[in-house]
């Protein structure tokens, strides 16, 4: 696996295309993993720096990214027709990414034409002409009463938004002890750990990532029955 | 008026004016047909080639700009930074708006991924990129648009001189390879 050390990037797709370097477009058959970390990575160091705006770009290639990876740990459901495919649109950008190189190869060339200089051909003076009987004092009242019709800056209420916080690493790796230590378990008892939803979904993929990765093994008798997980590792003394 | 009478006359218009000029205008100007405008100019152009200016052309206006074999010297003259200063971000703005156009800074910044309003300004600042218009859709968004200036800071005479986008990415890619 090789590594991007360069921050020198224009945007996600920039990016992208710098992570799969010269393993060609074909991002289905790279492996995807290794790119989705790495991605992920370089997100996670962007995020104490960039600013909101500018991350939000990063975030959406990123959850094309596990998109397309998770399309390939589950059974795969037909792409919708309208939907804008990730590889399309690198490869779109990839053009135009080709075609700046080839600007800036032109610029390099330092062949340039110049248009004639439009010089005004007379300029105003500019001289102050106060009204008659202006002072200082006068002039001080007059900056006061218009410091005075200035809108003052009202507070505005605060308001805390709640949010959840789940450290999904920690959460896998509290899942994965469990599952060792009992060997094998109902999945609505690994569930009873879960105090919200959002931490039912993060066991959820845990299992998946378990089943991708060959450490455990589930079986259902029936649809709907419940899921069975043993660990298919040998026990450890 | 004689045909050399004409070119002479265009000649005239073209330096003066320090601008794009339309096709139109000079017609209009010479009472000519606009055909026969467009052949004067034809011929102007070329036999411009190895003087000390140059006619470039955009669509149906020509300017009257210095040579650019002379950039080196005019520069100098003209106490301007030759160095191309435009960042990646920047040139990668520019391909977009070049080959795409008109385009508005949604298609942009679909197309990057990122957020290109600040670039797009400076490259308006610059005199490369101009408004052309709105979008006959929802919001009517601005329509953005390459420039005359854009090809002059290219050192190109007209827009087919630069490649297209399909031969660029077809060599690039056979360099590489």
């Amino acid at each position: 696996m090789y590594e991007v050390k360069t921050q020198n990037f224009e945007g996600p797709l920039d990016l992208l295309l710098k992570l799969i370097g010269d393993k060609k477009l074909e991002v289905s058959a790279v492996s995807i993993s290794s790119v989705v970390s790495q991605y992920l990575e370089i997100l996670s160091e962007l995020k104490k720096r960039a600013d909101i705006a500018e991350l939000a770009g990063f975030l959406e290639v990123a959850s094309e990214l596990v998109l397309l990876k998770s399309r390939m740990l589950l059974p795969r459901e037909p792409e919708a027709a309208d939907e804008v495919n990730l590889e399309d649109r690198l490869k779109e950008y990839e053009k135009f990414n080709k075609a700046a190189g080839y600007f800036e190869d032109l610029v390099g060339k330092e062949l340039r034409s110049f248009t004639q200089i439009n010089t005004p051909k007379y300029e105003l003076s500019s001289t102050f002409v106060p009204p008659k009987g202006l002072d200082m004092d006068k002039l001080l009242k007059i900056f006061k009463d218009v410091l005075n019709t200035m809108p003052t800056e009202s507070e505005l209420p605060e308001e805390k938004i709640k949010f959840e916080k789940i450290n999904v690493e920690a959460k896998h790796a509290e899942i994965k002890a469990v599952i060792l230590a009992k060997r094998k378990l109902s999945f609505s008892e690994l569930l009873k750990l879960s105090k919200t939803r959002l931490e039912v979904v993060v066991t959820f993929l845990a299992i998946l990532e378990m089943i991708k990765a060959g450490t455990i093994r589930v079986l259902q008798s029936e649809v709907f029955d419940d899921i069975f997980i043993e660990t298919t590792e040998r026990e450890t003394k | 008026m004689t045909k050399e009478e004409s070119k002479s006359a265009i000649e005239s218009m073209l330096f003066v004016a320090a601008k794009p000029v339309h096709i139109k205008e000079l017609a209009l100007t010479l009472s000519a047909p606009v055909g026969q405008v467009a052949q004067h100019l034809d011929e102007l152009v070329s036999e411009y080639k190895g003087r000390g200016l140059h006619i470039t052309q955009k669509g149906d206006n020509y300017q009257m700009v210095s040579a650019r074999d002379n950039a080196q010297i005019v520069s100098k003259f003209m106490n301007e930074e030759l160095r191309g200063d435009l960042s990646k971000a920047a040139l990668e703005v520019l391909a977009i708006i070049f080959y795409k156009k008109p385009v508005t800074r949604m298609d942009i910044e679909e197309l990057r991924g990122v957020n290109s309003s600040e670039v797009l300004r400076q490259l308006m600042l610059r005199g490369l990129v101009s408004e052309v218009g709105r979008k006959e859709a929802l919001g009517r968004p601005i329509l953005y648009s390459t420039t005359m200036d854009l090809l002059h800071y290219f050192g190109v005479q007209k827009e087919s001189d630069i490649p297209d986008l399909a031969s660029l990415v077809a060599t690039t890619s056979d360099a590489t390879e």
